[in-house]
């Protein structure tokens, strides 16, 4: 009898638990479906998906490990040399400037994930139901990851609103690809605010513009990496673009050169397009303090904040000497400085004590309110001795800064040839820094390691003015004069004296590499190289120009396919569409 | 068994059965959107509808036995247990809002492996009786048909901290190896007092332990008792990351403290840094995990009763080559959420306690 109970009671249970479990029904906690989402957000909510996307923006353009060091590091002027036991990173920042990378770069990786999520969260506001401007700033977001991604890594991945993310979504490369780019902004172009001052945070018509001009100017690189060349059509796009903004009075040269990269950035009269950070406030910074510690030295500025800075980035000697023009030694002492300890001013009249900064405010160098009198640290290029207000302890008057062994720190130009230094007396000195976000000294210095309040520059009006310049020498009928005039008055708003004609794109004659422009300065890559040093355009204009592959310092050897970057390969393993770019 | 003279038990064993499990953060098969703190929202992962549970499919053959005087016992097991539809970080595809999302992935996690115990009555005497009784495992784990698209799917994990080394990940979870096996740049020795260190990463060993032993033994002479456990692994290395750390000589340049040794070598502070095979030891070791011995009184006065005096240790001795702290390392050096294995950094040393006491009741 009993034996017949337990049957029958085991049977129960068993057809029990066969019913029950084939179904799990979960409600979430604090997040949403998205379908309650639509619900909750209605019309005006949409601003809040939007508002996601701008945040995207922080994290591939600021701080040395997304764009910055794809776009500088593998550039002829941008290097972090592995000071002993310090910056050797598994060697992942020696390969950028060597070309040596492979598909398991983390940098590469980094970049690819967080461009995409722009992409996807700006593809993702347009599955509700924004607003016609708010869906225009939506696409031209998108279309900024897209045009990032297309330059660094010849191809993307593009979904359409709503996609189902377990399928691999189409991918887009080559001319398609940077059609769809254009035709995208130039469609959102008419929904979008016209900029004003204090508002580069927000996609304005300019913005766009500046965009699609970039667009067109890269299109013939894109298709054509190792020999671009230019289609006159596109050339005319990017000067009448360029004309419009620079006519529309909204933008002018600042005064200060480095007043555009300040932690009180956000009223410059150049930058077009920016992330904006706010002082002291951590909500949805990026961290824009990373782009002046990355360089500067242990001991710099030790007042609130020891050991801040990073001791790593660094710039090389030719790209320093080439703020020179034609070479030639100007009235005040230009003497420059040379990467080779065997040359001295008895061999070249043009090596000797570091230059005076008075040859173009963009060297900086000189004292700057606000920055020099609390820190003893100059903006610009910093080379030789260092000064602050003390190095293991703070001292009230301003001292010489040594380093952590207690040498006088005085960076140099010298870097070793591979990139890794080893003499214990120098390896923390070595290289030229270069400081062009201003830190932020606010509130006595609390906010130096941040939250700081400089905006990230994303599009400038210094760009736009060189892309005209750029396009009218690539026209079909250049203008050669017209470009050295735009050109001019750039460098007369820096202080530098004028470029003499003609104006020619790379310097004169061919040249075997890059060095060759110290000698001769007199060209348009050189100009864009002083203008807009550190603002994370320096490869793209190099392939656009013709030269990435050419060796430089630190480089001894390259090769073609280097000039885009492979797909990584949690990428190419997940979506099939993706293909390996050749080489890799 | 009546017939048997030899054996008064033996058996033979099968089982056969599959387990779940469904180790999956909760939401992950639906699409979530998260408002965040900053007047902004956004979708926060990538859904998959249909996530299941992973299925472990185990079969175990075993023998019993135990002889006719009592004096020797043992068993025997042989088991294959195969992993499926395991659940998986998978890339997402971009453009996605988050970088991973749950999948149950198609490839078999094999561990396979035997048991051995056995145990002896040595002697058994009125006054005198020795029990030893020892069990031996061995365990090896292979990865296969892990793969996307044709290719091996290659995750990097074992995140090495310190300065110089940020962002190296040691081991990798790859396709026909055991999990987590060390993916390391060779060391290729000194040259002018600068390490070697080759370019390129390759496959250096095994993190996971293949055999596990234990040793227990109870000795009784009229009143004292005397109990040792003792046990150890073997066939696994261990990444000593705090010696990577401390042997950076050019820490002392910062004014951080290294190793004496690396101080005392011929190494310069210009060598570098860097994690490679250099810092791999082997992992072997045998403890003493605790030992008691304990003299029974019996009863004392009108009152005590089973009065017994104790001396107990606990990790009273580990015999190993490892130069760490504690060869049982339990660090979590986990990266992305795929685990890490015997990656040893700053663990909190294992003391070693010798406790003295009485028991009685009243």
């Amino acid at each position: 009898m009993i034996k017949y109970k337990n049957i029958k009671l085991f049977a129960v249970i068993g057809l029990f638990m066969a019913v029950g479990c084939t179904k799990l029904n979960e409600n979430l906690g604090s997040n949403l479906t998205s379908n309650q989402t639509a619900t909750a957000l209605g019309a005006s909510g949409v601003g809040l998906l939007l508002q996601a996307a701008y945040v995207d923006l922080g994290t591939p353009f600021t701080a040395q490990d997304h764009i910055f060091c794809l776009e500088e590091n593998t550039a002829d002027y941008a290097l972090v040399p592995t000071r002993g036991g310090d910056w050797d990173d598994n060697g992942v920042w020696r390969v950028l400037h060597n070309h040596t990378w492979d598909y398991t770069h983390a940098d590469i990786l980094g970049t690819f994930n967080s461009l995409n999520k722009l992409n996807f969260d700006a593809t993702n506001v347009l599955a509700f139901q924004p607003s016609k401007q708010q869906a225009a700033e939506a696409t031209v977001l998108r279309a900024i990851a897209l045009y990032y991604l297309l330059d660094l890594y010849g191809q993307y991945p593009i979904r359409n609103p709503g996609d189902n993310l377990l399928n691999a979504p189409t991918v887009m490369t080559g001319a398609p690809a940077a059609q769809l780019i254009i035709d995208q902004v130039t469609a959102a172009l008419p929904n979008l605010v016209s900029f004003s001052n204090g508002n580069a945070g927000q996609i304005s018509k300019e913005a766009a513009e500046a965009l699609l001009m970039r667009t067109y100017l890269n299109r013939g690189a894109w298709l054509n990496r190792t020999s671009p060349t230019f289609a006159d059509a596109d050339m005319q796009q990017v000067i009448t673009l360029g004309n419009a903004i620079i006519s529309s009075g909204k933008f002018s040269y600042a005064s200060d050169y480095f007043s555009n990269f300040s932690a009180s950035n956000g009223n410059s009269t150049e930058n077009i397009f920016t992330y904006v950070n706010t002082s002291g406030v951590n909500a949805n910074n990026s961290g824009p303090d990373a782009m002046y510690l990355m360089q500067a030295h242990y001991n710099q500025y030790i007042k609130y904040n020891p050991n801040a800075g990073w001791n790593g980035f660094s710039t090389v000697s030719d790209f320093y000497n080439s703020f020179g023009v034609n070479g030639k030694v100007m009235v005040g002492a230009t003497l420059m400085a040379s990467a080779n300890p065997g040359v001295t001013a008895a061999t070249d009249p043009k090596v000797g004590p570091y230059p005076d900064t008075a040859l173009d405010t963009r060297i900086g160098g000189r004292y700057y309110p606000g920055l020099t009198n609390v820190s003893g640290e100059t903006p610009g290029f910093q080379i030789g001795q260092q000064w602050g207000y003390g190095n293991s302890v703070v001292s009230p008057t301003i001292v010489a800064d040594s380093d952590r062994k207690g040498h006088l720190l005085q960076f140099t130009p010298v870097i070793a040839a591979n990139q890794i230094e080893t003499n214990s007396n120098t390896l923390e000195m070595t290289g030229i820094r270069a400081e062009k976000y201003i830190p932020d000294m606010s509130n006595a210095g609390a906010n130096y390691e941040g939250p700081s309040g400089n905006d990230i520059v994303i599009l400038s009006y210094p760009d736009v003015v060189l892309m005209v310049a750029e396009a009218k020498l690539r026209a079909a009928t250049p203008d050669a004069a017209g470009a050295l005039t735009l050109v001019n008055a750039l460098r007369a708003a820096r202080g530098a004296n004028p470029m003499a004609a003609p104006l020619t794109l790379l310097d004169n004659g061919t040249y075997a590499n890059i060095s060759s422009m110290v000698d001769n300065p007199n060209c348009l890559l050189a100009e864009r190289g002083r203008e807009l040093y550190w603002q994370e355009t320096r490869r793209t204009d190099l392939i656009r120009f013709g030269v990435f592959n050419k060796i430089w310092q630190y480089k001894p050897t390259d090769d073609a396919h280097y000039n885009v970057f492979p797909i990584p390969q949690q990428a190419l393993a997940s979506n099939p569409n993706l293909v390996q770019n050749p080489g890799y | 068994m009546k017939q048997s003279k030899l054996f008064s038990n033996l058996g033979f064993r099968a089982t056969w059965g599959i387990t779940g499990s469904q180790e999956f953060p909760a939401g992950s098969s639906q699409e979530q959107f998260y408002f965040g703190s900053y007047n902004n929202a956004s979708q926060a992962n990538v859904a998959n509808p249909n996530l299941k549970w992973e299925q472990t499919n185990s079969y175990d053959l075993g023998l019993d036995f135990a002889l006719k005087n009592g004096r020797v016992w043992g068993t025997f097991d042989y088991y294959n247990k195969n992993t499926t539809n395991i659940l998986f970080q998978n890339s997402a595809i971009q453009p996605a809002p988050a970088t991973s999302y749950f999948i149950n992935l198609p490839a078999n996690l094999m561990n396979t492996g035997y048991e051995l115990s056995l145990g002896f009555n040595v002697i058994h005497h009125k006054d005198f009786n020795w029990d030893l009784t020892g069990y031996y495992a061995h365990n090896k784990n292979l990865l296969k048909n892990f793969t996307s698209n044709g290719a091996a799917i290659q995750i990097l994990t074992g995140q090495i901290s310190g300065q110089g080394v940020s962002g190296t990940l040691a081991q990798t979870i790859t396709n026909n190896m055991p999990i987590d096996e060390y993916w390391l740049k060779p060391f290729n020795g000194f040259v002018a007092g600068a390490q070697q260190i080759g370019a390129n990463p390759q496959f250096a060993g095994d993190p996971n332990p293949h055999s596990n032993y234990g040793i227990s033994t109870t000795l009784n002479y009229k009143k004292f008792t005397l109990t040792i456990n003792g046990g150890g692994a073997g066939g696994y290395l261990i990444y000593n990351n705090n010696a990577t750390n401390i042997s950076n000589i050019s820490g002392i340049t910062g004014g951080r403290n290294i190793d004496k040794n690396a101080y005392n070598s011929a190494e310069l502070p210009s060598s570098g840094v860097g994690a490679s095979t250099r810092f791999l030891e082997s992992g072997n070791f045998f403890k003493i995990r605790n030992s008691s011995l304990s003299y029974n009184i019996g009863n004392a006065g009108k009152y005590v009763k089973n009065l017994r005096a104790f001396v107990t240790g606990s990790n009273l001795l580990v015999i190993t080559k490892y130069t760490g702290f504690d060869p049982e390392v339990n660090v979590d050096k986990s990266s992305g959420n795929y685990p890490s294995r015997s990656i040893d950094y700053l663990p909190y040393p294992t003391s070693r306690t010798i406790t003295f006491g009485v028991n009685f009741s009243l």
